[in-house]
């Protein structure tokens, strides 16, 4: 699942074993303690090794040192447990388990815990032949190589969670499936967790109840310095929970080792979406982030309900909102320009000279100050508008003719500089608008006309 | 001002528009505040002696009034609350007078007509509304009674108990406001409240009927907790943008009549004020006519004031009409501020009267429990200096308009008690403002020590360091 990372060209990558482990990309600067050694290189590498003095040794990563005396810690407690749960089993179940799986400490080969991904290939719901599945390496391992392949293949396997799947109930690929963790590669002379493991799942048919919760804890700790992406729990109070990785990232810029895993979670979401027509969606998607990128502005995907959108309707979102010409260009460029399907700056400019300039828009001012030219024009338009949306609920009213429209006139001073506003108000009627809010259409403005306060009010303001 | 548009308007209301090909008639109303509607249709205005635009009912009448009409009680007067609408106005009424100043001002005449003919109209109106059609301004009755509901149970403690312990009440509804209903005033409205606010209290007139209890245990503290009962009762449904149905108008119609009897029966100092008679003998036709009240209340009228301080800067060039004209161009464009087809964003919906408000008295929201809880208040030090002098203030003036109406009353002829209440009424003010100047001297008094007895220290230090 994980691949070798590419090397640096500015610092050697360390060479151990488990380097594809840990994400860094730095100079190996430590040299690696002796009981870490075999955890660091397979096989004949580590008896190599082992031979030499610690600072003759070849220097690994620090991140790749902590992660050996991490599994180092782990293998020689639990093969501390182990031998106590073997100790406990019958003589028979020890006699049937003896041939395939071997004490605690003495087992050949170290196994590679990888979490499944049955998309990815990894071989434990394949046959029997191709279980071992990959190596941490990379390389196909055959069962050949490993040496404890037909236990693992017969053992009941055990789920995350500690709740154990028998045997007969189900085929071991399909519980090691559903497990989610496939057993990949058998080294001699390795002791590990997963051997201890293996040898506790030999023996699982004689298992106690105590034994068999002990497995699903083993399993845990041995899935903890594995990483997987999912991990399963039961609590003592029997809740059930399933504990995955999410990858978030912490700075804005990260490089393309960092990226490789949300980007895999991003393609894998993305296939998922779009079964249909993915490449499509992928075409324009990579054209959008293409042009974005160049041109450093946001990555919007057109889309026809924007373009769909009238002028007009632009022009009046753009008066409403007191957004000016040039700031409207400049929201246009950074949506994308052209293909943002928003009209430019001269467009809008010359639709909002065209608004401006229509009978029902025309503005006069006198010394009094500012009025319509025709009110009846902009009583149309808006009763149209109105209708055109279906806002209008006809209300018999009593005593009035039927389909009358009902307008109110209002007038009212105030405002931070003191003005008069004169307004008429198509608000409800047999006709009522659906908004509560009445659509206001003619209004204008006058200085000098204020209103003194009533006494009782004005005293009221003196005194505060 | 309002009559550049009137020959336009006329215009309307005579030919209607064309709508979809087909010219359908306009029904024009009058809305806005008193003021305004008294401008337009030509009348004097709330001083003079038929002070209601939909019925002929006097005002209080004076001396001089029963000498001008004989026939006075045939009129009826304000005064007698939801009996008061006997006589009502009619469009060919208001035609006849506005025919008369076609030649020019009735005070041009030779024969100066008389008062019941022009039944205080007395300048040309701008355009002719026929009572029914003018929108009994339902914002401004909520703006004008909340706070005379307020300060009813004030006067009604100066009334039947002194003024002795008033300011302390007034203090403590004053803290009822600002803990239990969680209100404070604010300056900028003239040390009053929005109308906001005043929702706010109709929905918990409760609490300060219960302070009022504690002050006042007696037959006016029942009648004022009534009186408060059906303020809350049938506010909402003349500020909801609701249609009603027949049973809740009913109910509304009963509800206003009976308040304003309760006032006028049990308040007898209250005078009915032209907003009262409004809401006791008009809001209810109004209501029954078109099924709701709040769609005409002027709080969409108001908006517009909110919209032109937003934009102002927009709007700002060199001269005022010009911005004038720029910001009549752009509401032409832009429709308005609650146009639909602008506003696409997430709206509050609209819930069922007194859901969001606390339901218990515990409920942390609430500034009163987070107090008894000793739970921070969420206001900063500062904002809580001002809220309690702007408070202060208010107890203070509702205090001072509550002893001068009180005295008024007591010195004028309705009084029973006459010229010797006048004379206790006056000591009382006279007492009141000589607490207030001691305080005062003894605030100065004490400031003059202090500083004087810092210099004598500050003096005493600077020789003990120079030996």
């Amino acid at each position: 699942m994980r691949a070798r990372p590419t090397r640096s060209a500015l610092h050697p990558t360390c060479s151990s074993a488990i380097h594809g482990d840990v994400s860094t990309d730095k100079k190996p600067t430590v040299h690696p303690s002796p009981e870490i050694l075999p955890f660091l290189w397979l096989g004949p590498k580590a008896a190599e090794k082992a031979g030499l003095s610690r600072l003759c040794l070849e220097k690994v990563l620090p991140a790749r040192c902590t992660l050996a005396e991490k599994r180092n810690h782990k293998a020689a407690l639990f093969a501390t447990r182990a031998d106590l749960a073997a100790a406990d089993c019958t003589p028979a179940a020890d006699a049937r388990a003896q041939p395939t799986a071997p004490a605690a400490g003495a087992l050949l080969g170290r196994v590679t815990g990888t979490v499944g991904h049955s998309s990815l290939g990894v071989g434990a719901d394949h046959a029997p032949a191709e279980v071992a599945g990959t190596a941490a390496d990379g390389e196909p391992v055959t069962a050949a190589d490993c040496a404890s392949a037909p236990a693992v293949q017969c053992a009941p396997a055990v789920v995350a969670d500690g709740a154990p799947i028998a045997a007969e109930d189900c085929a071991p690929a399909l519980a090691l499936e559903r497990a989610g963790v496939a057993i990949g590669v058998f080294r001699p002379a390795l002791p590990s967790v997963d051997s201890v493991i293996a040898t506790v799942a030999a023996a699982y048919g004689t298992m106690t109840d105590n034994q068999r919760q002990s497995v699903g804890t083993i399993l845990r700790a041995h899935l903890m310095p594995e990483k997987p992406s999912a991990l399963r729990a039961r609590a003592g109070n029997g809740r059930d929970r399933l504990y995955t990785r999410k990858t978030v990232p912490h700075k804005a810029v990260f490089g393309r080792r960092h990226a490789r895993r949300p980007s895999l979670e991003a393609s894998t979401t993305v296939a998922r979406l779009c079964r249909d027509d993915e490449a499509a969606v992928e075409a324009i998607l990579k054209s959008v982030c293409r042009r974005a990128r160049e041109s450093g502005i946001l990555a919007v995907v057109p889309s026809p309900a924007i373009t769909a959108l009238p002028v007009r309707l632009q022009t009046q979102f753009l008066v409403a909102s007191s957004i000016s010409y040039e700031t409207w260009g400049r929201i246009r460029r950074l949506m994308g320009g052209s293909l943002s399907g928003l009209e430019s700056a001269p467009a809008m400019r010359a639709d909002g000279k065209a608004a401006y300039s229509e009978p029902r828009n025309r503005v006069t001012s006198t010394p009094v100050g500012a009025t319509l030219v025709s009110l009846q024009a902009a009583l149309e338009a808006l009763v149209e508008n109105l209708v055109a949306r279906n806002q209008f609920i006809e209300r018999p009213v009593s005593g009035r003719p039927a389909g009358e429209i009902l307008l109110a006139v209002g007038w009212d001073k105030g405002g931070r500089q003191s003005s008069c506003k004169a307004i008429l108000a198509c608000s409800t009627s047999h006709i009522l608008a659906a908004e509560t809010i009445p659509s206001f259409l003619v209004y204008f403005h006058a200085r000098g006309t204020t209103k003194a306060p009533s006494r009782r009010w004005r005293s009221f303001m003196l005194r505060t | 001002m309002a009559e550049l548009y009137a020959s336009d308007l006329e215009n309307l209301r005579t030919n209607g528009i064309m709508v979809s090909g087909v010219t359908r008639p306009v029904h024009l109303t009058l809305l806005g505040d008193y003021f305004f509607i008294k401008s337009f249709d030509g009348h004097v205005g709330s001083s003079c002696r038929f002070p209601c635009g939909y019925c002929c009912a006097l005002a209080r009448p004076s001396a001089k009034t029963i000498k001008l009409i004989p026939k006075y009680a045939d009129y009826g007067t304000l005064q007698d609350g939801s009996r008061a609408a006997r006589i009502s106005r009619t469009f060919s009424e208001k035609a006849e007078v506005a025919a008369l100043y076609a030649d020019g001002p009735l005070t041009t005449r030779s024969d100066p007509l008389a008062v019941t003919v022009t039944l205080s109209i007395e300048r040309r109106p701008l355009m002719l509304f026929a009572p029914e059609d003018i929108v009994p301004m339902p914002l401004h009755i909520t703006l004008g009674v909340s706070p005379l509901v307020l300060t009813l149970g004030l006067e009604a403690f100066l009334f039947d108990a002194g003024a002795a312990r008033a300011h302390k009440y007034a203090l403590e509804l004053t803290a009822t406001l600002r803990l239990y209903v969680g209100v404070s005033s604010a300056r900028y409205w003239g040390g009053t409240f929005e109308v906001g606010a005043y929702h706010k209290i109709g929905r918990l007139l409760a609490a300060v009927c219960d302070v009022l209890d504690r002050y006042l245990p007696s037959a006016r503290a029942a009648a004022y907790r009534r009186a408060c009962e059906l303020w809350a009762d049938f506010l909402p449904v003349l500020n909801r943008a609701a249609v009603f149905d027949a049973p809740q108008r009913c109910t509304f119609r009963r509800q206003a009549a009976e308040f304003v009897d309760l006032l006028q029966s049990s308040f007898e100092w209250l005078s009915i004020t032209p907003k009262l008679h409004i809401l006791a003998c008009q809001s209810a036709d109004w209501l029954d006519r078109f099924g709701s009240l709040g769609p005409f209340a002027e709080q969409g009228l108001e908006a517009w004031h909110g919209y032109c301080n937003k934009d102002a800067t927009v709007f700002a060039v060199g001269f005022f009409l010009e911005s004038c004209v720029r910001l009549v161009q752009r509401a032409a464009v832009c429709r308005g501020p609650g146009d639909v087809a602008l506003n696409r964003g997430k709206r509050r919906a609209s819930a069922t009267p007194n859901e969001r408000c606390a339901k218990r008295a515990g409920v942390l929201r609430t500034v009163g429990a987070r107090v008894e809880a000793v739970l921070d208040t969420r206001q900063s030090a500062a904002c809580a200096v001002t809220a309690d002098t702007n408070a202060e203030k208010w107890a203070n003036n509702v205090y001072l308009a509550a002893v001068c109406k009180i005295t008024t009353y007591r010195a004028s002829p309705r009084s029973a008690l006459g010229p010797a209440a006048a004379a206790e009424a006056v000591d009382v003010v006279a007492t009141a403002k000589n607490e207030a100047l001691l305080h005062r001297a003894e605030d100065v008094c004490m400031e003059v020590l202090l500083e004087d007895w810092h210099n004598y220290l500050h003096s005493f230090l600077v020789c003990e360091f120079e030996r």
